[in-house]
């Protein structure tokens, strides 16, 4: 009691020094536990994006990061369309159990609009919190996240906007909400789903066009509308990529009872394999020769995760480095301050106070800045992910969020203390060691 | 003196490197009795009343303070005693900087084994003509004020014994002749025995129940 009395007395002497010596820690603190909750949320979000997917195939003129960025995580602009009819190419692999076309161009409030085959919702194991899955154009299924945001429900209708935020919105050709989606803690949370053909509607390409090979569907790119509309078009090739699927293979895509020309282009498409061995020769043959460029999610996501992970380091250095920089000027301080205290800390103990009470003083003090900038440092660790969950639709899509807690974070909390502790050590045991009597007769 | 002696010391011997640097066959001090401590730098006056409040172990003989042999206690013991029976006042060391002259009292009545009750602390330094300065922090006040306060902080708990090194030494001639009365008006009004170590001449008229240490 006295002792906690004295170590509060002493911090509130120098206050700013206190919240100084606070403050530095309180940011290595955050930014370590930024730094975990960043790594260690956006690895589980990556990992399991990536699990629904064996591999992605999309144009020559992509990369496979793009690829699949755009297709598993939604987080970049959609790469060059491909032919319908490489869905039938593709499908035909005896290795490939089931293609999935998206197509990719919209959004919604931010939100990517996905066309797809209903099969879709399965890939992602989603399940429905109202409604049902979507059997016609300009119906939609939408993600947890996407209808909160929006407050969209069953029945609500939308527009959507050309690219992702920000372009005009299709205002004559409104969505209907036909399903929402559980929370999956997925990627398809924050997606809206539609039949490939709304998105080709949308966009107003006429059935019978001309063609226009290799064109760029993403958002980013410019959006001219009509014939020369850049989003995933029709073609004639979809009964042959129909006829084409046969055995045991299947592809999931069919024009659903509509009257309209069959589509001649899709951004990319999802593939499963009959087993995970064959990918790697499925990736070098089409890789190769083919017009087709493939990815694997799972592969992409680690070389993704090894990029932020040089940066995180460089981070994590610098957060431990601040973090011993607060305790490094405890030490100074206390241990400097020593001398000149010897004074009264003989006082102290000429009072009555016994060796175990100076001692503790002075740990006390470490160890109260320490805690308050661990304390501080939690709360700005998690404010900081959660500001940046909320600011950009990037860090949105690895799934971020401040309200989730991760073991590692006690560690970097009693490791601050200890560094606290640690640091005013010396000085504690200058105090406890301090010969009164000589002092007194020194000093007195 | 048939009541038994408030300080006893007893074939006192006290060495430092292997060398006696103190030493006393007998010398007492009745309770609520006052003496001068007197003797040249060096005579060890200092050393005698840290070695009666238990700071310096003695290498030959006993002390005991109001019957209590402070070297037979173990050193926590020691120092709680110390807390409850000596109030201490020193030349220069007066307060904890980083308290109010308040908080001063009430962690002197802490240590003492207290609760630091604030009629009681405010009674103290009102008689000590220092009742306005409860709020103030120790680096505000003048020497004078701030020796008073120390009084103040050392008999605020009513020890048995009140044991002040040079309290004088560092004021001038009006504030010294004050904390003498002061200190000899305070042991009086809670009963305690005085013993002041000095070498201020001032103070020599002023009491006649004198210890003279040689010098060495």
């Amino acid at each position: 009691m006295i002792a906690i009395k004295l170590i509060w007395a002493n911090l509130a002497a120098r206050p700013l020094t206190a919240a100084l010596y606070v403050v530095i820690l309180a940011l290595g603190v955050a930014a370590a536990v930024a730094l975990l909750l960043f790594s260690s949320q956006s690895e589980r979000r990556l990992e399991r994006d990536a699990r629904y997917i064996d591999a992605v195939v999309g144009s020559k003129a992509s990369s496979p990061l793009q690829l699949v960025l755009a297709g598993v995580f939604h987080a970049d602009n959609p790469p060059p369309n491909i032919p319908f009819a490489a869905i039938a190419e593709i499908a035909a692999d005896p290795r490939v159990k089931r293609v999935i076309p998206i197509a990719l161009g919209d959004s919604v409030r931010g939100f990517r609009i996905v066309g797809a085959p209903p099969e879709i919702i399965a890939l992602y194991e989603g399940r429905f919190a109202a409604g049902g899955p979507y059997a016609a154009s300009f119906e939609a299924v939408i993600g947890a996240d996407v209808a909160r945001a929006a407050g969209l429900g069953v029945g609500d209708s939308f527009s959507g906007a050309h690219g992702l935020g920000g372009g005009h919105e299709h205002g004559d050709r409104p969505y209907v909400v036909v399903g929402v989606l559980a929370q999956t803690g997925a990627v398809v949370d924050r997606l809206v789903l539609t039949p490939v053909e709304s998105v080709w509607d949308v966009h107003g390409v006429a059935h019978d066009h001309e063609q226009t090979p290799g064109e760029q569907a993403g958002g980013s790119s410019g959006h001219h509308h009509g014939h020369r509309d850049g989003h995933a078009q029709r073609s004639e090739d979809v009964e042959a990529a129909q006829t084409q699927s046969g055995g045991a293979q299947s592809v999931i895509f069919g024009p659903r009872g509509r009257q309209s020309a069959p589509p001649q282009e899709v951004t990319l498409l999802l593939v499963d394999l009959v087993s995970p061995m064959g990918a790697e020769g499925l990736l070098r043959d089409l890789n190769g020769a083919s017009p087709f460029l493939a990815a694997r999610p799972a592969a992409e996501a680690m070389r993704l995760y090894r990029l932020m992970g040089v940066g995180g380091q460089v981070l994590q250095a610098f957060a431990f480095i601040l973090i011993g920089a607060a305790a490094a000027s405890v030490f100074v301080t206390l241990f400097s301050a020593l001398r000149e205290r010897r004074g009264e800390i003989a006082l102290l103990r000429a009072m009555g106070a016994t060796r175990g009470t100076v001692f503790s003083v002075l740990m006390g003090q470490g160890v109260v800045i320490a805690a308050l900038g661990a304390a501080l440092g939690l709360l700005g660790g998690h404010g900081l992910i959660e500001i940046l969950a909320r600011s950009s639709e990037q860090a949105a899509a690895f799934g971020l969020s401040g309200a989730l807690f991760h073991p590692g974070e006690i560690l970097i909390a009693l490791g601050s203390v200890a560094a606290g502790a640690l640091a005013a050590l010396p000085a504690s045991i200058g105090a406890y060691r301090t010969n009164i009597a000589r002092t007194l007769s020194e000093t007195g | 003196m048939s009541e038994k002696p408030l300080i006893h010391v007893k074939d006192l011997v006290v060495s430092a490197d292997g060398q006696t640097i103190l030493s006393m066959p007998e010398w007492r001090l009745g309770a609520g009795e006052a003496a001068l401590l007197l003797g040249p730098s060096g005579s060890g006056k200092t050393t005698l009343l840290h070695v009666i409040a238990g700071l310096i172990r003695p290498s030959a003989g006993t002390v005991t303070v109001a019957g209590v042999d402070v070297h037979a206690l173990r050193p926590g013991q020691a120092d709680r005693f110390r807390g409850r029976a000596i109030g201490f006042v020193f030349q220069t060391i007066r307060l904890i900087r980083a308290l109010t002259v308040e908080q001063n009292l009430a962690l002197a009545l802490n240590l003492a084994g207290k609760p630091a009750d604030k009629s009681r602390i405010s009674a103290t330094l009102d008689r000590l003509g220092v009742a306005e300065l409860a709020a103030a922090k120790p680096p505000r006040l003048s020497v004078g004020e701030a020796q008073r306060c120390a009084i103040a902080r050392a008999v605020v708990a009513q020890p048995r014994l009140i044991l002040a090194d040079e309290p004088t030494s560092a004021l001038d001639d009006g504030n010294a002749e004050r904390a003498f009365s002061l200190l000899r008006d305070e042991a009086r009004a809670c009963g305690a025995g005085l013993l002041i170590a000095t070498h201020d001449g001032r103070l020599k008229a002023l009491l006649a129940n004198r210890l003279e240490l040689a010098a060495r």
